[in-house]
């Protein structure tokens, strides 16, 4: 068993082989920084609780891709901000079934959004000048819809 | 509204990567961080897609019987709530052009005539990238189609490799008529000719050439499909899906690619067929979907009206005409407006009217299927 502590003081534990899902644990491991308990100084307990339901979820149906399929349906049924603390956890652990999973969930969010709503979401100033911008949308408006 | 922290890049590039390349090219306009990123070649590569559906149609008019080129070229977008039809979207290349074929994101055209020898071009419309080609050979009557695999970049710097294979027809000592391959390699920088050479009587009919599975693919206007193999230099004469003894009229017939595979689109009194090639070499084709005509006209009523009557006398004007097919979606002429078909939905979308694409529209246009792509041509 491997014991892993959150950045807010909470243990969890869990098999090795489920474990080693997260390539970042499995190279502590294989280096021997695990004897007592890893530290997860980048994952709050919550979150880490959420990534362990899905990769135990992942390690025992292994092979029915159909319960699975509607586990990770479900799994990401969260608010905005507990889906972006998964993708930077399974993203700082490296499991990648799980960052693709979040990711796919946030693209298909954000692909339907206009250019100025997803600016709001990531937060992000627009460093282009007014005629920038409107030449750029000029140019490709052919692709754009 | 929904409020995130500032995404670090890493992550960043993983949510966008999963993105079509229309989202991720519209997304350009954000900022000037996430403009350099649609250049960027590693997220080129992790973007990259096993299949997108197909984007839009590019259209040239072409006059039946002279060289001179129509310099108008049309881009019909599909997947927009309401069509429009752009004309610039070529205006970036040095000259005018016309259009040869297209390849998982690439254009290939070639200079407009009178300029001889031409001068091939090959781009990428969405970055506006593009790169000539010299081609001392290239005659009027020739054809051309485009060989690109996107996941088969550059180990070094991730440019496209990419062929181009030019079809031209030449009388041998025996008055048959044999078709002769040149072939460019983009690696090489050279052109050659293929020692294979295909004897068939008939001429090539919808001029640009289709790549599927490997080969690239002519349709010809009697009923063989002209297949050439570009790796293994092999040509060979198909069969379309059905004689066409077996129609009381020539049947309209295009043919593309989906789902890896070439197919056959069919349209005459036995209704709309897709057939997809199982084996070239037996000429094996599959029935993957049929409608008769009365229940094309009933699903789609509004633009249809009495297709079998007009069907069955289409010598002087025909009312619907078949011209390129692509992922399950046909683009179709029906009286005076082009249309699209999708076989999944089995529904036709007005696209536009076909004297918005200029005069000389009705007849043998060159249109070409086009697929968005992010893929750099040469380095930024």
């Amino acid at each position: 068993m491997i014991v892993l502590n959150s950045s807010d003081g909470a243990t969890f534990e869990v098999e090795e082989s489920v474990a080693v899902q997260s390539q970042t644990i499995k190279h502590m491991i294989e280096d021997n920084c695990a004897d007592t308990s890893i530290p997860l100084p980048n994952v709050n307990g919550v979150t880490l609780a959420r990534v362990l339901e899905y990769i135990k979820k992942h390690a025992e149906a292994k092979d029915d891709e159909e319960g699975l399929k509607s586990f990770d349906a479900e799994f990401v049924k969260v608010d905005q901000a507990s889906l972006f603390e998964i993708i930077l956890a399974a993203n700082y652990l490296d499991i990648k079934g799980l960052l693709d999973l979040t990711c796919q969930t946030v693209a298909d969010q954000i692909k339907d959004l206009t250019v100025e709503e997803v600016r709001a979401i990531f937060n992000i100033m627009n460093d282009f000048t007014p005629e920038e911008e409107a030449k750029l949308r000029n140019d490709h408006a052919w692709a754009f819809e | 509204m929904m409020e995130l922290r500032c995404m670090n890049d890493d992550i960043l590039m993983q949510v966008l990567s999963k993105l079509s390349t229309k989202d991720v090219h519209m997304l350009k306009c954000v900022a000037k961080e996430w403009h350099n990123l649609t250049l960027d070649r590693s997220f080129i590569c992790l973007q990259l897609k096993k299949t997108e559906a197909v984007s839009g149609f590019f259209f040239q008019a072409r006059f039946q019987w002279c060289d001179e080129d129509i310099s108008n070229i049309s881009y019909i977008p599909l997947e927009t709530r309401k069509t429009q039809v752009h004309s610039t979207v070529l205006n970036f290349l040095p000259e005018e052009v016309g259009i040869l074929a297209s390849c998982n994101g690439l254009l290939c055209c070639r200079s407009s005539y009178p300029r001889y020898p031409p001068l091939i071009y090959v781009c990428n419309p969405l970055n506006k990238q593009w790169m000539s080609v010299n081609s001392v050979h290239y005659s009027t009557s020739a054809s051309a189609a485009l060989v690109f695999d996107p996941f088969k970049l550059h180990k070094d710097d991730a440019s496209p490799n990419f062929k181009i294979v030019t079809v031209s027809e030449t009388e041998s000592e025996d008055e048959q008529s044999k078709f002769a391959f040149q072939i460019y390699s983009s690696e090489t920088g050279k052109w050659r000719q293929s020692r294979e050479m295909c004897h068939c009587n008939q001429k090539l009919f919808k001029k640009n050439g289709i790549f599927a599975d490997g080969s690239l693919y002519w349709l010809m206007d009697g009923d063989k499909i002209l297949m050439f193999n570009p790796e293994t230099e092999l040509s060979w004469l198909l069969n379309v899906p059905l004689p066409i003894t077996e129609f009381r009229s020539i049947p309209e017939i295009c043919i593309g690619e989906s789902k890896g595979k070439l197919q056959c689109v069919l349209l005459s009194e036995y209704g709309l067929q897709l057939w997809a090639l199982e084996d070239f070499f037996t000429s094996q084709w599959n029935l993957t979907c049929s409608v008769s005509l009365d229940k094309l006209e009933e699903e789609n009523s509004q633009f249809l009206y009495q297709i079998a009557e007009k069907l069955a006398t289409r010598d002087t004007f025909c009312w619907i005409k078949v011209f390129a097919f692509k992922d399950g979606i046909l683009f179709l002429s029906v009286s005076s407006h082009f249309y699209s078909y999708d076989f999944a939905t089995r529904k036709m979308k007005k696209l536009c009217a076909i004297s918005d694409l200029g005069p000389n529209s009705r007849e043998f246009p060159m249109v070409v299927p086009y697929t968005m792509s992010l893929v750099l041509l040469c380095p930024v």
